[in-house]
């Protein structure tokens, strides 16, 4: 967890600050306003809660990797050059069959015999 | 008897003395009387609420109050400043006096950061049977964009405001 929390606090803080030395300087409020401890006070809850809500990213999609299906189409590929991987290269080959039990291995049909 | 004593009238009107301007309905209550006079200007508390200043000077006050005999006073003259700062006093008078009137310079000279501010002064004086309380703006001349402090703030203020946006950003983007 990146301490955002603690640059929105900071931030919000100097920036309720500064506001309030403008509004006193620039003589919009008088020296006794409340509003000049207020202005950091709250520029410093809304740092913090700000940084905490903000909206959360996705991490970043990794770039699809298309390749054309006809293999033909790579003909005029130098030989020992990289093959861009297909859906049936990349699809991993099924299994074999397993022997090792043959009683569950279903037998082959025998041809029926005409016993008539 | 120190003559900064009977203060009452006096030091109330002190607050009044770095007036200079603008008329406007005035806050003084009481029997108190007061003026000050800075730069060949003399200013009555009685009728200005809001002066405007220069930085530094030497203002002439005199005050007065009716009465006569010894009695116990008190009474000060102050700047508010932003809760939680406590006041700042600029002078105070109490104990015994039998003082009715009085007169004085008062120096000052302030930095200029503090140039196109407002500051809120009070004052006020008391005793047996009488009370005055009196309430100006002073203004310091200048400031504005020039202040020093004003150009500064607007600096810190793009400063944090940049780490605001670096802070509320999409967090992973």
């Amino acid at each position: 967890m990146r301490k955002r929390w603690l640059l929105g606090a900071i931030s919000g803080f100097f920036f309720g600050l500064s506001l309030s030395l403008i509004l006193v300087g620039l003589h919009v409020v008088h020296l006794d306003s409340k509003l000049l401890t207020l202005l950091p006070v709250i520029g410093l809850v809304l740092g913090i809660v700000g940084a905490l809500t903000a909206p959360r990213g996705r991490a970043p999609k990794p770039v699809p990797v298309t390749a054309p299906s006809d293999v033909s189409e790579f003909t005029g590929t130098p030989p020992g050059a990289p093959v861009p991987p297909t859906e049936a290269m990349s699809a991993p080959p099924p299994e074999p069959p397993t022997h090792a039990n043959s009683s569950e291995t279903p037998a082959p049909e025998q041809p029926e015999g005409d016993n008539s | 008897m120190r003559p900064l004593r009977l203060g009452a009238a006096v030091l109330f009107a002190l607050a009044i003395p770095l007036l200079a301007a603008a008329p406007a309905q005035a806050k003084l209550t009481g029997p108190c009387q007061a003026s000050g006079t800075l730069n060949g200007k003399t200013y009555d508390p009685a009728i200005i609420n809001n002066a405007t200043i220069t930085r530094k000077g030497v203002v002439h006050w005199e005050g007065s109050i009716p009465g006569a005999g010894k009695r116990a006073i008190s009474g000060s003259v102050h700047v508010k400043l932003p809760w939680p700062i406590p006041d700042y006093t600029i002078g105070s008078w109490g104990k015994q006096s039998d003082t009715y009137s009085n007169s004085g310079q008062y120096h000052y000279d302030l930095p200029s950061e503090l140039e196109g501010i407002d500051f809120p002064v009070y004052g006020s004086h008391a005793e047996p049977g009488k009370v005055c309380a009196g309430f100006v703006i002073v203004r310091l001349e200048g400031g504005g964009l020039k202040n020093p402090m004003v150009i500064g703030s607007f600096v810190v203020l793009v400063i944090s405001g940049v780490g605001l946006w670096v802070a509320f950003k999409p967090k992973g983007v």
